[in-house]
Parts: structure tokens; sequence; C-alpha cells
């Protein structure tokens, strides 16, 4: 050892001088600094709970598991409570009956929350244009991402991700509850209104079982 | 083993008398064909046939024939469906179809007083076909919502649904 620390000088974390500091300070005072603070805490923090019910559900554990690694991008822990999630993940197939648990589900997140649709089924209902199937997640609940695919690879959703990141990163007034997103997407995604069929659904006159 | 099933299926006959309307063999193996009034008889009569007695209902099932030999040019079926046992002895490995036809809104007598496995298969035919069984202890739809109006597998079903809230283009 001849006195120079050890490692790439380089990597090494500098001094911040006096002008930087300041820099930073004003950047801080500047209008939007917290929701940006926030934003990045959120987008890099997703806690993601998945809705699996058929294929795609496989590619989501290979998404999670240690080839892909979606905790690389901060979603460390997928939660099997809604109540501990903000990033529901839907992969598979919705049947009319299933439709009202998924809306359920969804309601038990904490806000702030975001939806990805994973795969053909999930966002329009895929192949499955039959009498049973959902034909979109969107008649039932508000999405933010859509990943086609049948089903994705694992690198589709971790994009999906990505994108999503990126619209957390976009989002300004933060600390208002996004439950005004969900109150644009009641006013009529796509412009249409809310379904007849979403209207059945959560009317309760599907998925009663008894 | 159709040795086997064959001399069931004509003690069966035998016993069911004017309730058994045929015995043959096709692609399935041996079948007797039989009213569905005689579904109370043959059921117990199979179950507990002293040679060959079958004690595994494999499967139950229904098919529907509306429009099926104007379409293939083929002998008209007795009646729109026809509703199967898969019936199976694990004693002497012997197989035998029991069939038994009825026409919309008619009912067959239940089997799950003989075989258990017969509930749930009895509560699909009924949510699929609406084919009602006479003495099932819980004659439920199993797939389809409860209020759900129509019979999915029937022939005359189309497949985006009936209900304008059925249709996925809404």
């Amino acid at each position: 050892m001849n006195g120079k620390p050890p490692g790439d000088p380089s990597a090494r974390v500098t001094l911040t001088t006096l002008e930087e500091a300041a820099e930073r300070a004003r950047k801080l005072s500047e209008p939007g600094a917290l929701s940006r603070f926030v934003n990045w805490s959120r987008k890099h923090s997703l806690w993601p709970i998945p809705f699996g019910t058929s294929c795609c559900a496989i590619e989501f554990m290979g998404m999670v598991s240690a080839s892909v690694d979606l905790s690389r991008f901060g979603a460390e822990f997928v939660r099997f409570s809604p109540r501990q999630a903000d990033l529901m993940i839907v992969a598979g197939t919705i049947v009319d009956k299933m439709g009202p648990v998924l809306k359920k589900i969804y309601d038990q997140m904490a806000e702030p929350k975001w939806v990805i649709s994973m795969g053909a089924c999930a966002s329009t209902g895929g192949m499955f244009n039959t009498y049973s199937v959902l034909q979109g997640i969107d008649r039932l609940i508000p999405v933010d991402i859509y990943v086609p695919g049948c089903p994705p690879r694992p690198e589709a959703v971790v994009y999906a991700f990505l994108e999503l990141q990126k619209q957390i990163a976009g989002e300004t007034d933060v600390l208002r509850s996004r439950e005004h997103h969900r109150q644009a997407w009641v006013r009529g995604i796509h412009g249409r209104g809310i379904s007849p069929k979403a209207e059945l659904l959560l009317g309760g006159r599907r998925g009663n079982d008894r | 083993m159709n040795e086997l099933a064959r001399e069931a299926a004509e003690r069966l006959a035998k016993g069911l008398g004017e309730g058994a309307l045929a015995v043959f063999e096709d692609g399935r193996g041996v079948v007797v064909r039989v009213r569905p009034t005689a579904i109370p008889t043959a059921l117990p009569l199979l179950r507990l046939d002293a040679a060959c007695p079958f004690d595994l209902l494999v499967e139950e099932t229904a098919v529907d024939y509306l429009g099926w030999a104007e379409k293939t040019g083929l002998q008209k079926p007795p009646a729109r469906f026809c509703i199967l046992y898969n019936l199976f002895s694990i004693t002497r490995r012997a197989r035998l179809f029991l069939e038994t036809w009825v026409e919309e809104g008619e009912s067959v007598p239940s089997a799950v007083p003989w075989y258990q496995s017969a509930n749930w298969a009895e509560r699909h035919i009924w949510d699929m076909f609406g084919v009602r069984f006479d003495g099932h202890p819980d004659l439920r739809r199993i797939y389809m919502p409860q209020d759900y109006e129509h019979f999915p597998l029937r022939k005359d079903f189309p497949r985006r649904g009936i209900d304008p809230q059925d249709d996925p283009q809404e």
C-alpha cells in the first residue's frame, strides 16, 4: 500500500463543493421539488401484488425470480395481501365470475395504487371472445399500463414496469389521493362511459354464487 | 374385457325388460340404451352386479344433437340430448356405456344415490345443457353465475352469448 485508498478513484464519492450544495438547495426550493421527491420514492418502492389466473402468472414468476429479477427496480416484495401492495399486476384471463373478485381486491389496496394489465387476456379478453370472459379488465378497474403478448416475455413486463416508473415520475400534485384518476376513469374510459357489462358485474348480478 | 361388459349388458337388458331399448357395440365399446325412467333400476343393477360390479362412474356427460342429422345426413337421433354414463368395473377391468335420450325440458333421474361422482357431473350438465336431474341433492349451476338464464353448450347458443351484456363487443 502506498497511501492511496483502494478501488477505482472515479467511483469514489467526491466532496460536494459549496457551489454544488447551493445548487442542490436551490433545486429543492423550486416548486414541485416535493412532488419530485415523493415520486422518486414511490417509483423505486412499488410493491406488486400478483393477480394471476392463468399462464401469464407463470411468466410473472419468471419475472420476479432470479433470472429477470424485478426487485432490481425496487419492486422487492411481492405481497400477497392487497393492503400491503400498491401495484397490481393482473396476469391472466378474467372470467365474468372473477370480475367482482378482481374489483374487490383492487378496492382493498391503499391509495396511491397502479395497475399493469399483463397479456392479451387481461387487456382485451384475448382469444377468449366468448360469453363468459371479461373483454379487458379496464371495464372494471383503471389500468395504467397494458402489456401485449400471449403470454408476454418477462422482459416485456419489466419494460412496462420501467414505463410505469416514468409515468409515476411525471405525476404532479402527489399529495392528493389518486382517487381523482379513478373518478376520471369512471366518467369514461376511452370516452365511452362505464360499460353495461361492468355495471352488471358491479351491481352484483354476476358472481353471486349462492 | 369386452366379453365381460357384453355379458353384463345382456344381463342388464334382461333385468330391465321394457326399460332397455338396445344393446350394441360401437367406437366407444359396449353401449346399453335405456329409457330415462329405467335409470333408477339400471344403475343399482350394474353397481351390484355379482359377476362384474361396475363400481366406478368415470364420467357422466351430455351431447346436444340439435341439427345433427341435417348436418351429417346420418340417421336422426332418438331425441335432442344424449346423457351418457361411462361406467367402469375396477375389479374386473370392464367398461360399459349407458346412454339415455331426452328432449328439451324433460328430466332424468339422478345417479347420485348410487354414484357420488355424479353430483358435480350432473350439476355441470344442468349448467351447460339445461337437463334437469330428479332427486339430485343440490342441483345448482356449477360454472355460470346462479342467475344466468341460458345454457351455453347447447348448439343454438351463440358463442358470444345471448344477453346484450354478454356480447364482448357490447
